[in-house]
């Protein structure tokens, strides 16, 4: 399996992003929360969820993702095989 | 029918640099009918390149290559989670047919559809295929118990297994001919030969000539012969390119068909590749294949009269009483070398009335 | 692609009855339909009677120097014909459904070609959604069946929109151009009434047949979408329509990558194209407007539709 980050072309978007696995053939759709912790584990693989979301820079006047909705972002992108 | 343009263009591609369109229009007509459009458009696009091609034919060559490449990468994703749910199984698996190619590599995956993925495990690990596949979301497909029972009994595969989400299907061999045929080869000794492939996945393949073999069984034993052409042309690639860099390679797939008692098929095989595809092979092997099997010169002719027309391009443009029948009499012929006469009929009967009931049932949309 | 001169292309209508039915009967009449070719053949004469009736404008030839495809509507040749009166589809000889009951031959003869284009055209991404296109720009409506989008299209094609498809929205994924088919929409039952009290010059098919869904008739495309047909046009706007009884019109602007979703569950052979097909949609959505539209006026619809083209106009939107 070729690391993640050939693996994915990526469309993003304010509100979300598309993402084509090459590896698998899948298209996913992420919502704005999820497309970006995938983009922080990519560029850091053993980050833990504190740091992601130190890493993560909400936009405009959004709430800072709670740890738990990270996990859960974390969770669903390992479900889909994308980590 | 050997001045079929698709049979032309396949053995020689660059002459479709100069074929008419009308021309083309036949080609590309026998062509879908015979799922080969991938391989005529592999075979264009790498002697001479789509561009160079008359207008109206191009999207037929750019929709064929889409559809060829497409395959190649599915077959591939499928292969990459077969390998996932097989992992744990400590018994080869091996890979078969179109599967085959493509996780090898081998030109006769070039613009080749590919249905099914077809795995062979030692029979004694049967039950724990099966069981690793389920885990992994396949499910056993046939529903009749009858169906069920011939395929567990009589036949040398599992019956079908879909994959509950994709929809893709597996097809676990454990010999490559029904135990019940009087010619069952040792399969063993195919297994024991099997080379596993270098890209580390755990899945393996046949050894080269055990793959040409395993073609030629399948397609002298088919029923149908829908894909026949497409079945030679696999066995054609599969050859030329073992052969092009072992020059002894004809000569050893005689010996190894002898050896596991398979020269039959390997004989025709050589047979309608040079009678079909004009194929150059080395006159002395085809030679001593056909003395080794032995057969009355009537009966090859007879071979070749069913073969010779059934194998050829099925389409209206062909039609004729004399294709028609060629194929309803190998129909016949495929299924009596797998199993003994009596079951036979009572399974072909059975689904006949099936077939029947299912069509006097419908209530039209 | 441009027809071949040779091939002496006319209007369908321009033949004369008998080299139409003659050539019709042999399987060496050719309909143009947008970028295609097609091979026809029927000895069926309500089939005959139909394609008349609405390919008339369409360009044809017999004996074309190639087809794209080649389709036949006919009885089935086997047992079955002996329990009902059926009629069946073949392309390249091939049946890929079951025969349906013979007074729906026209509506197969349909069906029959959208299976064929979906099949096998990838050299195009393919959509189920309606296309038309107005001052050189166009608004895609996919959407599934029941959505009222025929009957949102049919309208559509009678106010000043040149109708492409209403079904089949064919692109070319690396240049995103549009390519328009211009045939009949199939529309049933209440739809039928509404669009003939909307237009009552509009031009329809020549037959209407009931099934189980109802009364099936089709419109003939507009003239002036079937002369233009080969003009081809970018895509503008993507516009998911939903009927909703007694609604009054609303426009809501879509999330981009929802839409990715949307418009990827309506496209035939987004999976055949791979990265192909992922990338030319990205491309789309970025280059079009994504609404959500609901509404059960007509007239209502037609209003929205004009501002989208008023917006469109003014240099503040322009892109």
């Amino acid at each position: 399996m070729p690391p993640a980050a050939e693996r994915l072309a990526w469309k993003r978007w304010p509100d979300g992003s598309a993402v084509f696995d090459r590896a698998l053939g899948h298209t996913h759709i992420l919502n704005c929360l999820t497309s970006a912790v995938l983009h922080a584990k990519l560029q850091a693989p053993s980050a833990s969820v504190e740091r992601i979301r130190e890493m993560i820079v909400p936009a405009g006047n959004e709430a800072v993702p709670s740890l738990q909705e990270i996990a859960e972002s974390l969770t669903e992108l390992q479900r889909i095989e994308l980590l | 029918m050997n001045d079929e343009p698709l049979l032309l263009g396949l053995r020689e591609p660059h002459s479709l640099q100069s074929l008419p369109l009308a021309q083309w229009d036949r080609l590309l007509r026998m062509a879908r009918r015979t799922n080969l459009l991938g391989k005529v458009a592999v075979a264009v696009e790498d002697s001479f390149g789509v561009a160079a091609l008359p207008a109206p034919v191009q999207p037929h060559i750019v929709a064929g290559l889409r559809v060829a490449q497409h395959q190649r990468q599915a077959i591939a994703w499928e292969c990459r989670h077969l390998r996932t749910a097989l992992r744990s199984l400590q018994v080869p698996v091996i890979l078969l047919k179109g599967a085959a190619y493509a996780m090898a590599d081998r030109r006769a995956a070039h613009g080749r559809l590919f249905g099914d993925v077809d795995i062979l495990v030692p029979r004694g690990a049967l039950a724990a295929t099966e069981a690793a596949l389920m885990l992994a979301g396949w499910a056993t497909g046939k529903e009749d118990p009858y169906d069920q029972r011939y395929y567990r009994q009589w036949m040398h595969e599992l019956p079908p297994m879909v994959h509950q989400q994709r929809g893709t299907i597996v097809d676990v061999h454990h010999n490559i001919l029904p135990i019940t045929a009087a010619s069952a080869p040792d399969v063993d000794k195919l297994i024991a030969a099997h080379e596993p492939l270098p890209d580390g996945s755990g899945l393996s393949v046949l050894a080269p000539c055990d793959m040409v073999i395993h073609s030629a069984v399948h397609l002298f034993h088919e029923g149908e012969l829908r894909n026949g052409l497409r079945d030679l042309l696999d066995l054609e690639a599969l050859m030329s390119e073992s052969s092009s860099h072992d020059a002894g390679f004809h000569e050893r797939l005689v010996d190894r068909a002898e050896e596991l008692a398979l020269l039959w098929p390997v004989m025709l095989a050589l047979r309608y590749c040079r009678l079909v595809l004009r194929t150059p092979l080395p006159e002395s092997t085809v030679a001593r294949a056909e003395r080794l099997v032995s057969w009355p010169k009537a009966r090859l002719a007879w071979l070749d009269g069913l073969y010779l027309r059934a194998l050829a391009p099925d389409h209206p443009l062909l039609s004729s009483a004399d294709t028609t029948l060629a194929r309803a009499m190998l129909e016949v012929r495929g299924h009596a070398l797998r199993m003994p006469l009596p079951r036979l009929a009572l399974h072909l009967g059975r689904k006949a009335i099936l077939r029947l009931f299912k069509h006097t049932s419908r209530s039209g949309a | 692609m441009t027809p071949v001169a040779t091939d002496g292309l006319v209007p369908l209508e321009h033949l004369s009855r008998d080299v139409f039915r003659v050539g019709l009967a042999e399987g060496r009449l050719a309909l143009q339909i947008g970028p295609l070719v097609v091979r026809v053949q029927t000895v069926l004469p309500d089939v005959a009677h139909y394609l008349r009736g609405v390919y008339g404008q369409h360009p044809a030839c017999i004996d074309p120097s190639f087809a794209d495809f080649t389709i036949e509507v006919r009885k089935p040749s086997n047992l079955r014909r002996w329990f009902r009166r059926q009629v069946e589809f073949a392309v390249e000889g091939e049946t890929p459904f079951e025969p349906l009951p013979r007074s729906q031959a026209p509506a197969l003869f349909e069906w029959g070609l959208n299976w064929s284009i979906a099949a096998s055209c990838h050299q195009w991404l393919m959509v189920h959604a309606a296309c038309l296109e107005r001052n050189g720009h166009a608004v895609i409506l996919p959407a599934p069946p029941g959505s009222g989008k025929s009957t949102l299209c049919a309208a559509l094609s009678l106010r000043g929109w040149r109708l492409l498809s209403d079904e089949l929205t064919l692109i070319d994924p690396s240049t995103l151009a549009l390519h328009g088919l211009a045939r009949p929409i199939n529309l049933k039952n209440q739809s039928i009434d509404l669009i003939r009290s909307f237009e009552p010059s509009a031009r329809w098919g020549p037959l209407s047949y009931d099934t189980t869904k109802g009364v099936i008739t089709h419109l003939a495309a507009p003239l002036h979408s079937v002369e233009h047909v080969r003009q081809k046009a970018q895509p503008r706007w993507l516009v998911f329509p939903r009927y909703v009884a007694g609604a009054e019109p609303l426009l809501a602007p879509r999330n981009k990558a929802q839409t990715f979703a949307s418009f990827v569950q309506n496209a035939f052979n987004y999976s055949v194209l791979g990265e192909t097909g992922f990338d030319a949609t990205g491309r789309l959505i970025d280059a079009c407007d994504c609404f959500d539209f609901e509404y059960s006026k007509l007239d209502d619809a037609i209003e929205v539709f004009d501002w989208l083209i008023e917006a469109s106009r003014s240099p503040a939107d322009d892109r």
